[in-house]
Formats: structure tokens, sequence, C-alpha cells
């Protein structure tokens, strides 16, 4: 079994954090619209709870990044999470559909701090990658 | 000798802590400029175009809808709603001295649009005698407006092709509006025959608050342009002075609030960058100060081994350079994702008009961040590269300070 590098335990902390991040932020900070008075909930709730399952998702992968030690199933889990990220990045107004003004909560905060997570998470996993093949070929 | 194996990048790798900590000042420092100088432009651009969109001198509304300020929250605000006259003042209006354009408005809020249960506002108006709407609906739409076919505003989920029911009614998305930062973002328009069968529609709904008005034979607001001869303030005393139930208002006025929360955000933003540069540059000056001093026994290494004088403080300003030049694109990545994304956030926040600049104006603010930042660094590492050049090189590798 070969040695993970200090960078690579570095990268899973950051993907998990990251995703930890992703998944409270959806639920807590960067939220869909609240409900209608009526107490049902506008379109948006349902992307949100979609972008929410998919951050979940995005978080286990990287806990289990960090438990296993193979250097492939590593590199495979972030590959992974790769295009999971640039789905959840998709689903708000792309697949399903936000509220009618772009001044709405789903619009002007959710929407953008989806893309933004979704990008840097992408970003983090591809330098996990990178890492993995460093590591993998300094051994 | 490799740009990588350069003592300036040798020595930024080799403190990283001090490096992290210069590159975090730089990236404020270009953050704060970049951010605010963004921020106060896009409410300048946003006001530019409120005073534009207005695009009359002169707002003529029933007298409670100015005194309960509803026109002040539906053309300022964004607030939906409707307030009506009789269309005979128009009339009466038109006999007034110094009128140059005049067209009439018609106003209704949406009950629910198609996905939310949030309302829109519908802005009515008559193609034949507008001078405000359709110059700004031409750039997007060049045809005639048929009965139930609306323009949307450029923060409205709605596309062209798209149906969107009011009152019961089936309206087709014709055009979309550039964006103009202001509260038309979210404001549907329709020609005066579709406003009227809407306004008709949500009366015979029982869901208008006016639940006797006649569309036929009502308005909301009448719109004027003072002719060359006579002034804005000449024609709004004598409207008010001679036609009862309504008040003119100067459309400058009305936005004079807006202009004055502008001013007052312009002003706190320009004092936080300020103090932000101050503080920044001092730190900047001590950090490399600091720097310098500890690492005096190196430069005079340096000199034994026969560096120069001028090349020590290349070295210094390599540094300052390398730092200010990562921490300013740091900074610039940072404020163009705070504020691109999240601008209607921003509006929303501040309650004010809101326009980005151009994709140029941007670069040229990106390029001055940069600039701005690494000048900064530069110059604060400049006093401290003098003063390693003028080092003695003797008393210092004895250890007489």
């Amino acid at each position: 079994m070969k040695k993970v590098s200090k960078f690579q335990i570095v990268m899973d902390i950051v993907l998990i954090l990251l995703g930890a991040a992703f998944s409270t932020g959806i639920k807590l900070v960067f939220h869909a619209c609240d409900k209608k008075p009526d107490g049902s909930w506008m379109s948006c709730h349902w992307a949100q709870e979609a972008v929410f399952a998919v951050a979940l998702a995005l978080t286990a992968m990287a806990l289990i990044r960090l438990i296993v030690r193979s250097a492939d199933i590593k590199t495979g889990l972030s590959l992974a999470m790769i295009p999971a990220a640039i789905m959840a990045a998709v689903i708000p107004n792309n697949m399903i559909n936000l509220c009618m003004m772009k001044d709405m909560h789903c619009h002007s905060m959710m929407r953008p701090a989806v893309i933004g997570f979704s990008a840097v998470i992408a970003a983090a996993a591809v330098i996990s990658v990178i890492a993995d093949r460093m590591n993998k070929e300094r051994d | 000798m490799r740009f990588r194996e350069s003592v300036p990048v040798k020595n930024i790798k080799g403190k990283p802590i001090r490096t992290a900590a210069l590159v975090f000042i730089t990236a404020l420092l270009s953050l704060t400029v970049l951010g605010g100088t963004l921020i106060v432009t896009s409410l300048r651009t946003g006001l530019d175009s409120l005073e534009s969109r207005l695009g009359a001198d002169i707002m003529v509304v029933p007298y409670e809808a100015a005194t309960k300020s509803d026109l002040e929250n539906i053309v300022l605000q964004g607030n939906t709603g409707y307030f009506y006259m009789d269309n005979a003042y128009a009339q009466e209006v038109a006999q007034c001295e110094g009128i140059g354009q005049l067209s009439c408005q018609f106003f209704l809020a949406s009950a629910s649009s198609s996905c939310c249960s949030i309302p829109v506002q519908i802005i009515g108006f008559d193609p034949d005698t507008d001078f405000t709407i359709s110059p700004w609906i031409k750039k997007s739409y060049n045809k005639e407006l048929q009965t139930l076919d609306v323009v949307v505003g450029n923060d409205l989920n709605a596309f062209v092709g798209d149906t969107l029911t009011f009152y019961g009614q089936e309206c087709q998305v014709a055009a979309k509006l550039d964006k103009t930062g202001t509260s038309y973002d979210t404001t549907v328009f329709a020609n005066e025959e579709t406003i009227k069968a809407l306004i008709r529609s949500s009366v015979d709904l029982k869901m208008n608050t006016f639940s006797n008005v006649d569309p036929d034979t009502t308005v909301s607001c009448i719109l004027i342009n003072a002719d060359e001869e006579h002034t804005v303030e000449e024609i709004v005393n004598d409207i008010n002075l001679h036609v009862k139930k309504v008040k003119a208002i100067r459309t400058k006025e009305m936005i004079s609030g807006v202009s004055d929360s502008l001013s007052g955000v312009s002003d706190i933003i320009g004092i936080l960058i300020g103090a932000v540069w101050l503080f920044g540059a001092v730190i900047l000056l001590l950090a490399f100060k600091l720097s310098v001093n500890e690492r005096r026994k190196e430069f005079a290494v340096f000199r034994v081994i026969g560096a120069s004088r001028g090349k020590l403080a290349g070295i210094v300003m390599s540094e300052a350079l390398l730092t200010g030049a990562i921490g300013g694109v740091i900074g610039i990545v940072i404020g163009l994702i705070a504020v691109i994304p999240f601008n209607n956030f921003i509006e929303e926040s501040l309650g004010l008009p809101f326009l980005l600049p151009g994709a140029a104006s941007i670069g040229a603010y990106v390029i001055m961040a940069l600039a701005a930042s690494v000048a900064v660094g530069a110059l604060a590492a400049a006093v401290s590269a003098f003063r390693i050049s003028r080092i003695d090189t003797g008393l210092i590798l004895r250890g007489d300070n």
C-alpha cells in the first residue's frame, strides 16, 4: 500500500469541509425562498432539496476519500466528484425552475452561491486528482 | 537562472507565513478597491438608468397616491400597486400651458404569476402617445405590440414565447428588455388594449381593490414633458393650482431621495476604502521594515559574496512585486465573485438602483485595482529597499548593531 502524502490529506480535509459547508449552507444560509402565505412551497424549494442531496453525496464521497488508502479508489472518488459538483451547479433554474423574479432570494443568493461552491469543489477535486497522480509517480 | 530558482522566489517560498500575511494584506487592498469601485459605479449607473427610464419631466397622479407615497413605492422601490383616476383629468391637464408631450399610463399588479405567489407590477402605455417606454422597448422589440402581448423586464424569469397568465388572461411574452438595474426589471409592460383587458378581468374576478373601476374611462398616471418655452416648475405649479384632486410631481424631485441615499452609501464606501488602504499601507510598510531588519545578516552575507547594493534593493523590490501581484490577483478574483454573481442580492440589500458597468469598464477597474495594490506594496518596500542598500556589512557581520 502506497503512503498517502500530507498534501493529499489536506485536500481530503478541504473537500470534506467544502462538502459540509455546502450541505449546511444550502439549508441555512443560501437557501431557497420561504413558504408561500398558503403554506405551500415554490418550485425553488425543490431545487434546494435536490442540491442538498447532491451536496450530501459530495460530502460522503470526500469522507470515503479520507478513509480509504487505495490511491486508485481515491482518484476514482475525486473524478466522480467533478461531474457531481457540475450537476449541483446546473440544478437551480436549468433543471428545476426557480422563482419568477431575479431579485428573489433563490436567484440573488442561492443560485450564485451554489454555482460558486460547485466550482470550488470541482476545482478542489481536480487538484486532489493531480495530487494523487503526483504521489503515485513519486512512489 | 530560472525564475523558480531566483532568490526572491526562494525567499517567498522559504517564509510561507510572512508571504501569506503580505499576500493577505495586498489581497484585501485590491478587494476593497475593486469591490468598492464596482459597487459605487453600479449605484451611479443605476441612478442614471432610473433617470433615463423615467423619461418624463412631470408625473401627474391621483392626490391620494402621491400623499400615500404609492407612486414612489412603485417606481423607485419596485413594490407592486395600482391607483386610478378619471381620464377626464388627462384632458384637463392637457389644457395647461407648456405641455410638450403627454401620455397616460395604466398600473396593475398581478395576483400571482405563473410559478410563484409573488405579484408582478404591470404597466400599460398608449403606443400612439408614449414617449418613455416605447423608445426603450424598441431596443429589444421593433414591432408593434399586439393585444395580449407583453414585454417583460430583465429580472423576470420569463422568456420570449412563454405564456404568462394574469387574472385568467393568457399573455404571450413578445420581448425581454435589457437590464436597467431599477424596479422596471421586474415589471411587465403591455399596450393600452392589453392592460384594459387585464384590469377588466381583475374587476370581473373581484380581485381588484378598486371594485368599480372602468378601464375605458380611467388612467393611473399622466406623464408630461415640458415644451421649450416653459419651465418644468411653471407647469407643475399650473397643474397643482388649476386641476383638482391630482398632484403633479417633478420626476427629478422624486429621485432626489434615491440620489441622497446613493451619495450616503458612496461616502461610506469611500471612507471604508480609504481606511483599509491607510491601514494596509502602514502594515505593509512595517511588515517590510521588520522583514528587512530581521534579514540584515542575510543581506550582509550577500554583499560579502559580491552582490551589489542595487541587487539587494532589487531582491526586496522583486519580493514586494511578486507578493503584491499574487495578493492583487486573489483580491480581484474574490471581488469579482462577490459582486458580479451577487449583484441582485446587493441591489436588494441596499434598496437602490444597481446596474453593473459593462465588461470593458470592469476590465479597466480590474487593471486599476491590480496596479494600485502592486504599487502600494512596491512603495512600502521601496523604503526598506533603500535602507538595505545602505547597510554597513562589516558592522552587521560583527554583530554590532
